[in-house]
């Protein structure tokens, strides 16, 4: 003990110091480390939650982006789909529109052409008609006083021969 | 003339009741005081974005994280360990640091020492005292063996010491092994003088340096007051960091080494 002494140990003195000291270590641990440590510990989780999210972010851009180019790749294929076969429904369309045009320009010209020829026919069968009312009426006219009905009756006959 | 060398004990300035008050301890306290203030200031102040004192505080935090990691290799053990070493080392950097603030060993009372009237200075670098080193290395070792039981449990901590598990383990399997049982028991007995050992030497080291240091620079300005002792202040400063650095580091390796599993014992398979 009186190497302790020597050296000044004296264990109020000692005791003191340790307080002093723990007193320190307690205000270190309370109110800078607790607090800082925590703020440290947050600041990395938020910088490394905030890297994390923006490779995610470049990521799903990427993968949209790849997306995106694969749906115009498509919608481009079908848009030209869609084209090509309207496009051939309408010449098919307008092809069909033609010939039935044309049959049917056909089949009028043809009805008309007909319904002429039997009008024709109609109208000369008329005329002949008229006629041997005519003939017959100006024979009887100028034969009136020569001839007799059986005279007439052979006169008419035979100018209607002459007729046909 | 030559100053009065400062004497081994820290020399007692006033007496509370029975209990006499040391220039040393008066030291100490200002820098309780000084850490009180630095807390209030940084209590609060846990922005996401630091700025000012915030910031500095940060920086050296993260600076003694850093070190810390090197050695505990886990910075879950950093941070637990962060409060007891960094509070030691910023504990004893900032003291040792104060005792180069003119005044320390100058201004003083006259007291009667011995029978002769002297000046007895107000304030002393309070590491000189080795009541004080001698308590922070106390603080140190039995933190260390603190941490030690809560890590990996009292009773394979105390096999660290005190072998008998391993010796009793050695008499179920006759032969060779009993001798290196008996060997290691041995061994383990002295471990135990080393933590006392590690104790004296912490302490000794610093109160040692740094009671130089005050000697030294006693003595210089003693002898040429002026300019010359300025590049042995620079040491100081030096010395004030180095012995701060060597006093955390010793006691984040003993916190380490109490706190790791014990390796798998090749005898025992």
């Amino acid at each position: 003990m009186d190497v302790l002494s020597t050296l000044g140990i004296n264990w109020k003195l000692f005791l003191a110091q340790l307080v002093n000291f723990s007193i320190v270590l307690f205000i270190f641990w309370k109110w800078v480390v607790k607090p800082l440590g925590a703020t440290l510990t947050k600041r990395t989780e938020k910088i490394e939650q905030g890297l994390k999210n923006a490779e995610f972010t470049e990521l799903e851009k990427k993968k949209f982006e790849e997306w995106k180019q694969q749906e115009m790749k498509k919608v481009r294929g079908e848009a030209d789909h869609i084209l090509r076969t309207t496009t051939d429904t309408a010449n098919k369309i307008k092809q069909d529109t033609i010939v039935d045009a044309q049959k049917q320009a056909v089949k009028i010209l043809e009805q008309s052409k007909s319904s002429i020829e039997s009008e024709k026919a109609q109208m000369i069968r008329e005329v002949k008609q008229e006629i041997a009312t005519l003939v017959v009426a100006a024979s009887e006219k100028i034969l009136r006083g020569k001839l007799d009905s059986k005279k007439d009756h052979e006169l008419i006959n035979e100018s209607m021969k002459g007729i046909k | 003339m030559i100053y009065a060398l400062p004497p081994l004990i820290a020399e007692p300035i006033f007496h509370l009741g029975n209990f006499a008050v040391t220039n040393t301890l008066i030291n100490s306290s200002l820098t309780v005081v000084f850490f009180f203030i630095i807390g209030l200031i940084l209590r609060n102040k846990t922005a996401l974005v630091p700025r000012g004192i915030q910031n500095f505080a940060e920086s050296i935090l993260e600076i003694i994280i850093g070190y810390l990691d090197q050695v505990t290799h886990d910075r879950k053990k950093s941070m637990q360990f962060l409060p007891i070493v960094g509070g030691i080392f910023l504990f004893i950097l900032i003291s040792n640091w104060a005792g180069l603030i003119p005044g320390t060993g100058s201004i003083g009372r006259n007291l009667l020492v011995e029978g002769h009237r002297e000046l007895v200075p107000l304030f002393r670098p309070s590491n000189t005292d080795l009541n004080m080193t001698l308590a922070m290395a106390m603080f140190a070792v039995v933190g260390s063996h603190i941490l030690g039981i809560m890590a990996i449990g009292f009773w394979k901590y105390s096999n660290k010491f005190i072998k008998l598990g391993d010796l009793v383990k050695s008499f179920r399997k006759p032969g060779i092994g009993i001798m290196v049982a008996v060997i290691e028991f041995g061994v383990g007995l002295i471990e135990v003088f080393s933590e006392v050992a590690k104790m004296v030497s912490l302490s000794l080291r610093l109160f040692g340096n740094v009671f130089a240091g005050e000697v030294l620079l006693t003595v210089l300005a003693s002898l040429i007051a002026f300019l010359v002792p300025l590049p042995f202040m620079f040491l100081e400063i030096l010395v004030g960091l180095i012995q701060a650095v060597v006093f955390s580091m010793l006691t984040l390796v003993y916190l380490t080494m109490a706190t790791a599993e014990l390796p798998v014992e090749a005898h025992s398979h």
